[in-house]
């Protein structure tokens, strides 16, 4: 008999894992609910839930975060979680991108008449993924929060069955990422075999004391993990796959592709290749600095081009990835802090924009043309400036939270000196004016004259130019311009037009904007103004964003 | 910088090798076209059949549910050998890894995963739960009056009824 033996049991606290536990909870109890009740649920209910739920976990985290700050960092869980500043204050951010995210789910469920958990519930277990992620301490934890960000990403990005789009978005994500999953492993083994360990803290204490004689698989090994958290995070040249996904997939899923998988991604990245790699900052520093000038001007070039609004803001969202990296390539933990900063500017603009888009997209979430939002200004005042509200402070405009992510990390990468920095500094400003043409573009359209317009004008026209032909041939002396025929007739189109309207009110394919979305386009709005407005509150936050070592 | 010269050369020599394969091969392969030659994914052999059928997408969700089920026991096993030693601590973590599978598969069996045969509720939007077989059959038995009854009302045609009443 074995029993005898008394087995050495990893100490596991339970509060250090309350805001995943948390997460999986709400998504278990969601699963019951749907799977027990037998009548219809509304979608309501499960968006309340979802709401409750990523409360709970900031709650959980707010805790969390206070006992770190009075007791200070640990490592738990036998040391495969790092309970810090770092990975707390992203974990929060993911709960406000999952708050956000059960609002604007609510409108696009009920709209779409999509009854089921599925949505939220595998947006609780993505989420989960991502807290994790900014917490992992070990290679191997990474990668299983990784896979469970992702997996539950993959069936979000397919979960739409009546476009097609949808499930090529899927396919293409799976494949992508499970190439992408193979190189990340591949790269963690490399780093097994060179260092011994797979955990954070061993390898940066390997390094503390050790010099590799040969550190070729050692490069490869970094370099490997590198392209996989790349393809994640989808920075130039592994970004193709995240138009094409980002415009498949159902508009929520999008938004949470967008901040959440984001979110997770860049603080592992962070984690990894500031902690237990930061002894060869040499050697990925000039890697990290070219595919952040390529992710910058990719992001930047790439949505000029676009007519289509989710695909826009997929390439803004490969810019704003060149920002972040830019947080990485200024390495030191004024780096980590800033990217953090920029994160959660990011997580607001974001999931402030695409709660609007999803409205937008009207019922069938197929009204993403650039077309779409021609004369949304005139039906929906608050959609449209909250829509250039998000735009402008993605653009980086001063008095948004968007401004202060930009110079948060900008004026870090300057101070770090070196001729290097100031190239990307530069690179970087351009880069951020270029893709404010496509930001404003949006914007421009929103406030144009609405589609109805365009329908009546020809015909009027059309008689003028032949008015003012005739009037050629005569003798122009006679008719003095007050009367001029021309002038005229361009006065009774107006007035036709704005007659017509005024009676027929044009068809609107958005109808009325839920409640819901409403709010989570408010929360979102608010925060991107008032931390624009008091940088300070943002900056006291993540000065506390901390690794453990 | 300078160390990752190699590299570069390395990915210049890669290219310089794919581009004179394919310029080589073009320059000097005899091009005697056949059509097992032109096939697409070609191998010398022409196919004599058509592929296997497809088969019903239920057959990955049962393969799913039992990879689900295979993991379990891969923690379930190891357990059961040591459960005295890890007691209560043991007991609990398996408790909450089993509610978490278990959860899930009732929400999988409540969505019909394992229901083989005619599809029935999966589809209950097209039924009308007010008309039964007896009062839908005597409309359908007047066609002028269902149309205009439908267009009316706005009610849904009750799909299955006849089928159903056979």
């Amino acid at each position: 008999m074995l029993a005898a033996q008394t087995l050495a049991l990893p100490k596991i606290s339970y509060w250090a894992i309350a805001p995943e536990a948390i997460l999986i909870g709400g998504a278990l109890l969601m699963l019951a609910m749907s799977a027990t009740i037998r009548s219809k649920i509304d979608p309501v209910i499960f968006s309340i839930i979802t709401f409750v739920t990523s409360l709970a976990s900031i709650g959980a985290g707010v805790i969390l975060y206070i006992n770190v700050l009075k007791h200070g960092k640990y490592l738990a869980i036998d040391g495969a979680l790092s309970v810090d500043g770092f990975g707390i204050i992203v974990g929060m951010a993911v709960g406000v991108a999952i708050a956000i995210f059960a609002l604007s789910s609510e409108g696009f469920l009920s709209r779409e008449g999509w009854d089921g958990p599925e949505l939220l519930a595998l947006g609780l277990l993505s989420g989960t993924g991502a807290e994790l992620m900014a917490m992992a301490n070990d290679l191997i934890m990474i990668f299983l929060a990784l896979e469970i960000l992702s997996i539950a990403l993959y069936v979000l990005a397919g979960m739409d069955g009546r476009r097609t789009a949808s499930g090529e978005a899927a396919i293409k994500y799976l494949i992508l990422g499970g190439f992408s999953s193979a190189i990340f492993v591949y790269g963690i083994a490399f780093v097994y075999g060179t260092t011994g360990s797979t955990n954070l803290a061993q390898i940066a204490a390997f390094f503390a004391t050790n010099l590799l004689a040969h550190d070729g698989l050692f490069l490869v090994g970094m370099t490997l993990v590198l392209i996989g958290f790349a393809f994640k995070v989808a920075a130039v040249p592994f970004h193709v796959w995240s138009p094409d996904v980002y415009q498949g997939a159902p508009t929520p899923a999008t938004s949470f592709m967008a901040s959440v998988a984001k979110l997770g991604a860049f603080a592992a990245l962070l984690r990894v290749f500031l902690s237990a790699f930061i002894s060869y900052k040499q050697d990925w520093q000039p890697l990290v600095f070219g595919v952040a000038i390529a992710t910058l001007l990719l992001g930047a070039f790439g949505g000029l081009v676009q007519n289509n609004v989710k695909r826009m803001l997929a390439y803004s969202s490969i810019s704003h990835a060149g920002f972040i990296l830019l947080g990485l390539v200024v390495g030191a933990e004024l780096g980590a802090q800033r990217v953090v900063l920029y994160l959660i500017a990011y997580t607001f603009i974001v999931m402030g924009a695409f709660s609007v888009i999803t409205v937008v997209g009207g019922k069938g979430d197929n009204g993403h043309d650039i077309s779409n939002y021609r004369g949304l200004a005139r039906q929906h005042p608050y959609l449209s400036g909250s829509l250039a509200l998000f735009l402008m402070a993605q653009a980086g405009v001063p008095f948004t939270v968007g401004f202060v992510a930009k110079f948060g990390v900008l004026s870090a990468l300057a101070s770090s000196g070196g001729v290097g920095s100031y190239t990307l500094v530069v690179v970087a400003l351009v880069s951020s004016v270029i893709s404010a043409f496509y930001y404003l573009r949006i914007v421009v359209v929103t406030y144009s004259s609405p589609v109805g317009i365009g329908a009546i004008e020809p015909e009027p026209l059309a008689e003028s130019t032949h008015v003012a032909s005739e009037l050629e041939s005569f003798n122009v002396d006679e008719l003095s311009m007050e009367y001029s025929p021309l002038k005229v007739a361009v006065d009774y189109d107006i007035e036709e037009i704005e007659r017509a309207l005024d009676e027929s009110p044009l068809e609107d394919p958005i109808g009325k904007v839920p409640l819901s979305s409403t709010i989570a386009i408010s929360i979102s709005a608010t925060a991107t103004v008032v931390l624009g407005v008091f940088p300070g509150i943002l900056f006291a936050l993540v000065s506390h964003a901390t690794f453990l070592f | 910088m300078a160390s990752y010269l190699p590299i570069f050369c390395l990915i210049v020599l890669a290219f310089l090798f794919a581009a004179l394969s394919f310029v080589a091969s073009g320059l000097m392969a005899p091009k005697r076209k056949s059509a097992a030659k032109i096939a697409p994914y070609e191998c010398g052999i022409v196919p004599t059949r058509e592929p296997a059928e497809r088969f019903p997408v239920r057959f990955y969700l049962v393969a799913m549910i039992f990879i689900v089920f295979d993991i379990e026991v891969i923690f379930v096993f190891p357990w059961a050998l040591i459960s005295q030693e890890l007691s209560t601590f043991g007991l609990v973590e398996m408790v909450v890894f089993a509610a978490s599978v278990m959860i899930p598969f009732a929400y999988l069996v409540s969505h019909g995963a394992l229901d083989w045969g005619p599809i029935k509720k999966s589809i209950p939007q097209l039924t009308n739960e007010e008309r039964t077989t007896t009062s839908t059959v005597q409309k359908i038995s007047v066609p002028a009056r269902v149309s205009s009854d439908s267009v009316v009302t706005g009610e849904k045609v009750d799909l299955s009824a006849p089928g159903d009443a056979a």
